[in-house]
């Protein structure tokens, strides 16, 4: 079994190298359809992280009325993280509130002759609210609507992103839709020329298979090394693959950072953590493709 | 043990091939088949080998009915029939030793056995000595040689010669035909398909003619009657 495994395995690599135009240019096919595959991966991580970065900078700011208790603010901080949709709630002080506004406009004289003028501190305290999802955000303003606060709410900001994260979605699905359709479009070419390879291969190899056939050699014998080749494919496409994958995002991610408005990416961090996740099920989807490829084209052409 | 049976073979649209084909060789026979080109003898040694199967008839082998043998069996029947042709169906780019361990190699044997029964076989039909080379590298007549090496490697029980002297020359022929002789001495049902006169004559042994699909003459010990 083994000697047949090793013969089988020894046939197939003559195969691939005796062939060697025809086995480039199906390995170069199936480089192509797994780039394409890994600019997909890519375009799905940057806008993923754009979008959770952006949706991270979302969150109301609730100002309280100078002089209201703190344990009446901490009385609302609770109630906030006890609903579901509250992600966090940070208590803004009125003295850190104060301190920040002064060193955000240190070089506004007029603020700060104003507030020399006023003497005391003229802030209240805040409540900052962060989400778990920017959907909940309607839901948390209308708490502050309920007239128990109008007294102490002074005011409520609440800045939302919506239209940048719209924005990034809808450039990320047209590049979606295009990359699908190139990766769709290489992967017809490389069933195309891998049934294409297989046939030329069984056409200069036919004294060798009638040879075969002659003597006796079982039928999945005759056919293996044809399958088998798929793997070899399989094996260098993802070879080559890996070898310009990570220089071109070395490459390109200064690049893609800027495009996304200075959004911090560690997209070669998350090619090289998920590699066997990435790269192990293109190697599983490739030699599947050569193989179902094949199969046709020996079904086709190589009567056993 | 080789019965034909009724045979009849029609290529499509109707090119009739072979009809009312009955035929008994007896295991360890050595039968000559001769007729004209096209009269059915090499659809006879297809249907033998199951490279063809028989448009009505039976075709048993001991007990084996090949007219109902199913595509995975054919292997197993192919190791039990050593066929060899008019152009020899050597391999160029492998050695004479290659050619013949080719044989074995696709059928999974081991290195070891490969090692231990190709030289014998080269040994029988004498070019042990000559192992390394390459066919155009050796005569016709030892190309044939290394054609019977292949055929005999899996120890069949029949030899199928299909016109095995039709490429070589008078002395070469009369090797091929010693040879032959000399296997079937060694128990191996042989069937020479062949054309040449002198060579069915000198062997004096059975000889079964074919005439338009059919067979017209079977002599215990006979001539080339055509």
């Amino acid at each position: 079994m083994f000697a047949a495994l090793f013969r089988i395995i020894k046939f197939s690599s003559q195969d691939f190298w005796r062939n060697f135009w025809l086995t480039t240019a199906t390995v170069v096919v199936l480089v192509l359809t797994l780039v394409s595959i890994n600019f997909l991966i890519t375009l799905n991580f940057l806008t993923k992280t754009a979008v959770a970065q952006v949706e991270d900078k979302i969150d109301v700011s609730v100002y309280f009325k100078p002089g209201v208790a703190e344990s009446e603010i901490g009385n609302i901080k609770s109630y906030l993280l006890s609903l579901s949709g509250v992600k966090d709630v940070i208590y803004v002080s009125p003295e850190e509130a104060l301190r920040d506004f002064t060193k955000k406009h240190e070089n506004d004289a007029v603020i700060k002759e104003s507030l020399e003028e006023v003497g005391e501190n003229p802030l209240g305290a805040t409540l900052i609210v962060k989400a778990h999802d920017p959907a909940d955000y309607p839901e948390i303003l209308e708490v502050f609507d309920d007239a128990q606060y109008a007294n102490i709410i002074q005011e409520k900001s609440f800045e939302d992103h919506e239209a940048i994260i719209k924005k990034i979605d809808s450039i990320s699905e047209k590049a979606k839709s295009t990359g699908f359709g190139i990766a769709g479009l290489f992967a017809v070419v490389a069933v195309l020329i891998g049934f294409n390879t297989v046939r030329m291969t069984i056409y200069t190899h036919r004294e060798e298979i009638g040879v075969m056939k002659l003597v006796g050699a079982a039928n999945w014998f005759v056919r293996a090394p044809f399958l088998a080749s798929g793997v070899f494919y399989g094996i260098f496409a993802v070879f080559f693959t890996i070898l310009l994958t990570f220089p071109a995002i070395g490459f390109a991610e200064p690049y893609l950072a800027g495009f996304f408005g200075g959004a911090e990416f560690n997209l070669l961090g998350y090619f090289s953590q998920n590699f066997l996740q990435i790269f192990g099920w293109q190697f599983v989807g490739v030699v599947l493709l050569n193989i179902v490829t094949s199969s046709l084209a020996v079904g086709r052409y190589l009567k056993v | 043990m080789i019965e034909f049976r009724g045979i009849e073979k029609i290529y499509p649209p109707n090119t009739v091939a072979l009809q009312g084909v009955n035929l008994k060789i007896n295991a360890g026979e050595f039968v000559s088949i001769v007729g004209q080109s096209g009269t059915g003898k090499t659809t006879l040694i297809k249907l033998l080998t199951a490279e063809e199967r028989p448009t009505r008839g039976k075709i048993t082998i001991g007990d084996w009915d090949i007219t109902k043998i199913r595509r995975s069996e054919i292997p197993t029947l192919r190791r039990q029939i050593g066929v060899i042709f008019q152009d020899f169906k050597l391999l160029p780019k492998k050695t004479i030793f290659e050619n013949v361990a080719f044989a074995l190699e696709v059928c999974g044997a081991s290195v070891g056995r490969i090692k231990t029964i190709v030289p014998q076989v080269l040994r029988i039909v004498g070019l042990d000595e000559k192992a390394d080379r390459y066919p155009k590298q050796v005569s016709g007549g030892e190309q044939q040689r290394v054609a019977i090496a292949r055929a005999l490697i899996h120890r069949p029980k029949i030899l199928v010669a299909d016109e095995p002297t039709g490429n070589l020359d008078s002395i070469n022929t009369r090797e091929i035909a010693d040879l032959l002789l000399k296997i079937n001495e060694f128990g191996t049902t042989v069937l020479l398909v062949s054309h040449n006169r002198e060579l069915v004559n000198s062997l004096r042994r059975r000889v079964v003619t074919l005439e338009q699909g059919t067979v017209i003459s079977d002599q215990e010990v006979g001539k080339y009657v055509l």
